[in-house]
């Protein structure tokens, strides 16, 4: 799969950088009918191919980019219940866990052990 | 303090109530899937540590569920969608707009609450109504006769720092006066290794969903208590919180590392401002220590 570098490239960067930081999330938007209301109520958004929220809790604003990434708009109070894709990119994440203090202590946790159904 | 104090309890048992608690409303968007995220990950924890549905008391925006499915593209976590997950695997769903009225609290029994969602100097917001859960209720419904153990994950989780221990409060906070954030599930998960993705796919609800790394950091040390308190002979409260915050603060602090990094790597001949938030502070806390090294975690 492609980088996000190679797909969004007009990206701005103090977007790009809070994506690879892990302090925003970004979606591909689903062309359904709750994108298409979106749409009715912000003309502008006709091109939106993905939406970036911050994971601050104190952010409430949400962009909306283009196919390339490029900014469209900065709406707060979006309440669309956008529905997503599937990324058609793979982020380059910052490593956010060196000198963890888990170090490699959970490299060999078995997943078999957590049980996902109950009684 | 009373005898309570003395006598050696396990965190989870099911002589205790728990209930995971977020006012984010459905009206705020992404903010409410993330944080219905962080309480669905208590309670996958709570049930992988034996405790019965029974037990287990949800509250938040209702309207969220209705829209769920969708979201989540009908996703499963065993069997069953994550909607149907919160609801078949609880003991009740109550609508934040009615839980003072809804909820009462057995003095009798111990009581876990666990909070995610947003957080002001006032205490927990309510975004359907635009009001705040201060804690003026705690200290209300907190009793000598049993433990009112508090997990918020909130900003400004200090305004829950100065309840009155003497009536069997122990308090941990993500936070003193600081906001919270979350941060992306993948990249956390690399403490998994090569699991990494198969964890933050089976623990979100849909891909890219941020998770406050304080509750992922105690969900893992919860987990996985053997495998990381290896060196501790007993797996207390305080020992739990020992861990789940230096973990907090790692994560945190190499995203504040990164952010550094990217400036100075643009200093020169680019303005490089990011959106305004360059500081990632988070400072955790625990009230009562006391009380929190006599909760056991094996």
């Amino acid at each position: 799969m492609k980088k996000m570098s190679e797909v969004l490239i007009n990206i701005a960067e103090n977007i790009e950088g809070n994506l690879k930081c892990s302090v925003a999330s970004i979606h591909k938007i689903k062309r359904d009918k709750n994108f298409d209301e979106l749409v009715s109520l912000h003309r502008e958004l006709n091109d939106a191919e993905y939406v970036v929220y911050s994971n601050y809790n104190q952010i409430r604003e949400c962009e909306f980019l283009d196919a390339r990434g490029g900014h469209i708009s900065s709406i707060s109070g979006v309440n669309q219940n956008l529905v997503y894709d599937k990324l058609d990119f793979v982020i380059e994440h910052y490593n956010i866990i060196e000198n963890h203090p888990f170090n490699s202590s959970l490299h060999n946790v078995s997943m078999d052990s957590l049980q996902l159904n109950f009684g | 303090m009373s005898e309570i104090v003395d006598q050696e309890i396990k965190f989870f048992r099911n002589e205790c109530s728990y209930v995971l608690y977020s006012g984010t409303s459905i009206t705020e968007e992404e903010d409410a899937f993330r944080h219905l995220n962080d309480l669905f990950l208590m309670q996958f924890m709570l049930l992988n540590k034996g405790i019965v549905k029974e037990n287990i008391t949800l509250v938040f925006d209702i309207d969220i569920l209705k829209r769920m499915d969708e979201k989540t593209n009908l996703k499963k976590i065993g069997k069953v969608t994550f909607s149907q997950f919160l609801s078949t695997y609880s003991n009740s769903i109550i609508d934040i707009n009615n839980f003072q009225d809804e909820y009462t609290r057995d003095k009798d029994r111990d009581l876990i609450f666990i909070s995610s969602g947003h957080g002001a100097i006032h205490g927990l917001h309510n975004g359907k109504n635009n009001t705040y859960l201060s804690s003026d209720y705690f200290e209300d419904i907190a009793t000598s006769r049993s433990r009112t153990i508090l997990l918020m994950s909130q900003c400004i989780a200090g305004s829950f720092h100065h309840l009155d221990t003497r009536k069997n409060i122990c308090t941990i906070g993500a936070s003193e006066y600081q906001s919270s954030l979350s941060l992306d599930l993948l990249p956390l998960c690399r403490i998994f290794g090569d699991k990494a993705e198969d964890h933050a796919n089976m623990f979100s609800f849909f891909p890219g969903v941020a998770i406050n790394p304080f509750l992922f950091s105690f969900l893992c040390v919860s987990l996985y208590t053997n495998d990381l308190l290896k060196f501790n002979r007993k797996k207390s409260l305080i020992h739990i919180y020992k861990y789940t915050a230096s973990s907090t603060y790692n994560y945190l602090q190499n995203v504040q590392n990164k952010i550094d990094f990217e400036l100075i790597q643009h200093k020169d001949g680019k303005t490089y401002v990011r959106s305004g938030y360059m500081n990632v502070v988070q400072t955790p806390y625990l009230l009562n220590k006391i009380l929190a090294s006599n909760i056991l975690f094996d």
